[in-house]
């Protein structure tokens, strides 16, 4: 007889456990989850002592004090949020850095996405949510909104959010790539900083021989090794063209890719990376020998300048990359960059008639010109037309957008990837070929067979 | 009155037996039925039958990372436990201040397995990190290695902090096993002549062993989960030179939104973390 009754007991909390847990699968569920959302934030708004008032949520990964970017940007919402308690109820949702795709997925997945968030371009990162009609788009909320229009934006902003001719992210965060040379170490060698090929393997002879790393840049997750293939690939006789239809055509194969990545391979053998390309890749040590002056040059974006001691900066130039060979075109001709970061709105939260005003009104805050001209002096490129006050800004980055004005720019192929199976494959193929893992043929080869998949 | 007994007992289980169906049980039930499933993680999933088995079985990738993991589980069992069981034995014959000893191996492991990660990737650094700083210095170049990026060491590298930073968890086990033997036992072998590793061989060892055969079958399944150590340092590359079962289904369901194919790769895990169990018991019944 117990041992019936535990039998059944387990079997029962089992059953109601897994039927609770499975069912978000299924239509009807989702609409109950939704359900009990509301519920929930109900019972927050009771909570918080003001029942009448909205709840919305807020994800973002610009937070804690370390950057001054993350800095400012957390304070200016938290005062917002503060300041409209009484009217609002904002909960905000961190996960810093690259977290937040993680925890942007798990909601998605749970069927809990928050209402607002911040989130990264391209078809592989924003592609299924727009396809399951997750997302507004920009002209929607530009309709209603009662300060944001779409030309306060450059229509290139855009590139990386649009998708079936509508644009569903408004950009925040523009960064562009450019060469950086530490010209100390070139002057103590008595070297000139290189401007082609040839030249750069001369320098590499000779910072080999006192072992210095020749271009500071590894890779690790594909960061920021990919950047240093696109400033390769983009100087290739259809380097540009050939891969901006990249997510229709699924073309990756070109006789562009492949020469890039017989260059990016040829340099590895010449010695000129660091000799751990894994524990010198990713975000957090992409600066890691530059700013010891132990690599002479390396690829920088506005971000990294943070991670650059003072006296390094100081003998620190921008110039363009050595022209290759067969360069169709220059380097001192292009950019490269994108949007990095973007502000995404559900479809959910804005088409909820309690909710809606308040997100409206949260959202205008968000891209509103205090928050951009904020940004604009901490390092950051702001994304949105907004003049800034050059006295106000950080020197740095002064002087990179003044480098890198007026220059056509092009987004690094990461962005054009279409799913995030290509991307990865990318990714995981370009930490392969710096690291001495596989050659140029098998990188692409590897990619353009992810290419293939894609149904 | 029995009944009554039986009833206040069943209140006491009913929490811990509802959080665990809940949080345990029912997360494995669903990860094998979503198994079945192609889901990307948006909208309903739709049933495709052993597809993403056949899918994960028929990439080079994953018997790459299936021998990584193996790799592991190998080091965890041969090295891991010999070392913390010999440790424990030295603990047990009464070294001076055993006690600083055993709270010195079990520091580790209360450490975040992330912050030792990083505290390795700056140590392994070939190119800036200490370890071939000392190799030079010890005029011995040719053991330098790049440590992350050589796809030839870069397993090794990435099992050796887990090996390390566990010992003292198994350590703690093992101890505590030992500590039980009767010490006139010990005694009496010392008076009948006894050295040291007869007593560990013949009277220790055997006397703990279903408290080493815990530990194994601890850090075999430990194993067979590893993430952390991986996902720093390397986050599972070059490619997935380095990427443990974990790291290859977090990167599938996560990175690749493939949350039916990733968790067909969760039940891989499962199937092979409760075979390892049973063998274990097994091995150990017969033994």
């Amino acid at each position: 007889m117990k041992v019936k009754v535990m039998g059944i007991l387990l079997a029962a909390s089992m059953v109601v456990a897994v039927l609770g847990g499975c069912a978000s699968a299924s239509s009807e569920s989702v609409q109950r989850d939704n359900e009990d959302q509301e519920e929930r934030a109900a019972q927050e708004r009771e909570e918080s002592g003001n029942a009448d008032i909205p709840t919305i949520r807020f994800a973002y990964n610009w937070t804690g004090t370390a950057d001054p970017k993350n800095a400012a940007y957390e304070k200016m919402i938290t005062d917002y949020v503060e300041s409209h308690k009484d009217s609002v109820n904002i909960i905000l949702e961190t996960a810093s850095g690259m977290d937040l795709q993680d925890k942007i997925k798990v909601d998605l997945a749970a069927g809990d996405l928050p209402d607002v968030f911040m989130y990264w371009g391209g078809e592989s990162n924003l592609g299924s949510m727009v396809e399951n009609g997750l997302l507004v788009d920009v002209d929607t909320y530009c309709a209603e909104s009662k300060t944001i229009r779409r030309e306060q934006w450059d229509d290139s902003t855009f590139l990386n959010s649009t998708l079936d001719g509508k644009e569903f992210m408004f950009p925040v965060e523009s960064f562009k790539w450019f060469c950086i040379y530490n010209e100390a170490l070139f002057q103590e060698y008595g070297l000139e900083i290189p401007t082609t090929y040839d030249q750069l393997k001369q320098c590499n002879e000779v910072f080999r021989e006192h072992g210095i790393t020749t271009i500071g840049v590894g890779s690790k997750g594909g960061d920021y090794g990919h950047i240093l293939y696109n400033q390769v690939l983009y100087q290739m006789a259809g380097g540009i063209d050939e891969t901006r239809d990249l997510t229709i055509d699924h073309e990756f194969a070109s006789e562009a890719t492949k020469r890039a990545a017989e260059y990016i391979v040829e340099m590895r053998d010449l010695g000129m990376y660091p000799e751990d390309t894994i524990a010198n890749g990713g975000g957090e040590n992409a600066a890691l020998l530059y700013t010891q002056s132990k690599a002479a040059m390396m690829m920088c974006a506005p971000w990294i300048f943070s991670s650059i001691n003072e006296e390094v900066l100081n003998t620190t130039v921008m110039a363009p990359f050595p022209t290759m060979p067969e360069a169709a075109t220059v380097p001192a001709e292009f950019n490269m960059g994108a949007i990095s970061e973007g502000l995404c709105i559900t479809t959910e939260a804005f088409e909820d008639p309690v909710r809606k005003e308040a997100v409206i009104d949260f959202v205008d805050f968000l891209l509103s010109d205090e928050i951009f001209s904020a940004l604009g002096k901490t390092a950051t490129m702001p994304a949105k037309n907004i003049t800034l006050d050059a006295s106000e800004l950080d020197p740095w980055m002064a002087k990179a957008i003044e480098y890198t004005n007026d220059k056509p720019t092009y987004q690094p192929l990461w962005f054009l990837m279409p799913t995030t199976d290509t991307a990865t494959t990318y990714s995981d193929g370009l930490d392969e070929m710096f690291a001495g893992a596989v050659d140029g043929v098998d990188f692409v080869q590897k990619v353009q067979a992810a290419f293939d998949n894609v149904e | 009155m029995k009944k009554r007994k039986y009833w206040f007992a069943i209140a006491f289980i009913m929490p811990a037996l509802i959080l665990y169906t809940v949080f345990i049980i029912a997360p494995v039930f669903c990860s094998t039925y979503y198994s079945f499933t192609a889901w990307d993680g948006i909208g309903s999933p739709r049933m495709n039958g052993i597809q993403n088995y056949i899918t994960v079985f028929s990439q080079k990738d994953y018997w790459r990372v299936l021998f990584n993991t193996l790799r592991l589980v190998g080091a965890s069992v041969f090295v891991q436990i010999p070392i913390a069981t010999v440790l424990s034995f030295l603990l047990l014959r009464r070294t001076k201040g055993y006690k600083v000893f055993r709270t010195f191996y079990f520091i580790p492991v209360v450490v975040a397995p992330i912050a030792i990660g990083i505290m390795f990737s700056v140590f392994y650094n070939g190119d800036a990190g200490p370890i071939n700083r000392i190799l030079d210095m010890l005029h011995l170049p040719f053991l330098k290695r790049n440590w992350l990026s050589d796809v030839k060491v870069v397993v090794n590298s990435v099992i050796f902090p887990q090996i390390w930073q566990y010992i003292g968890y198994s350590l703690v086990i093992i101890f505590a096993s030992m500590q039980s033997i009767n010490h006139e036992m010990l005694e009496s072998a010392d008076i009948d002549g006894a050295n040291s590793f007869q007593i560990f061989a013949r009277i220790v060892v055997p006397m703990s062993w279903d408290a080493i055969v815990v530990a194994i079958i601890l850090v075999v399944t430990g194993s067979l989960k590893s993430f952390d150590y991986s996902w720093a340092l390397t986050q599972g590359g070059p490619g997935n030179a380095s990427s443990f079962l974990a790291v290859f289904m977090y990167k599938t369901a996560f990175v690749q939104n493939k949350f039916g194919l990733g968790s067909s790769i969760t039940v891989t895990i499962m199937i092979y973390s409760i075979a390892l169990t049973i063998l274990m018991k097994r091995l150990n019944r017969s033994g």
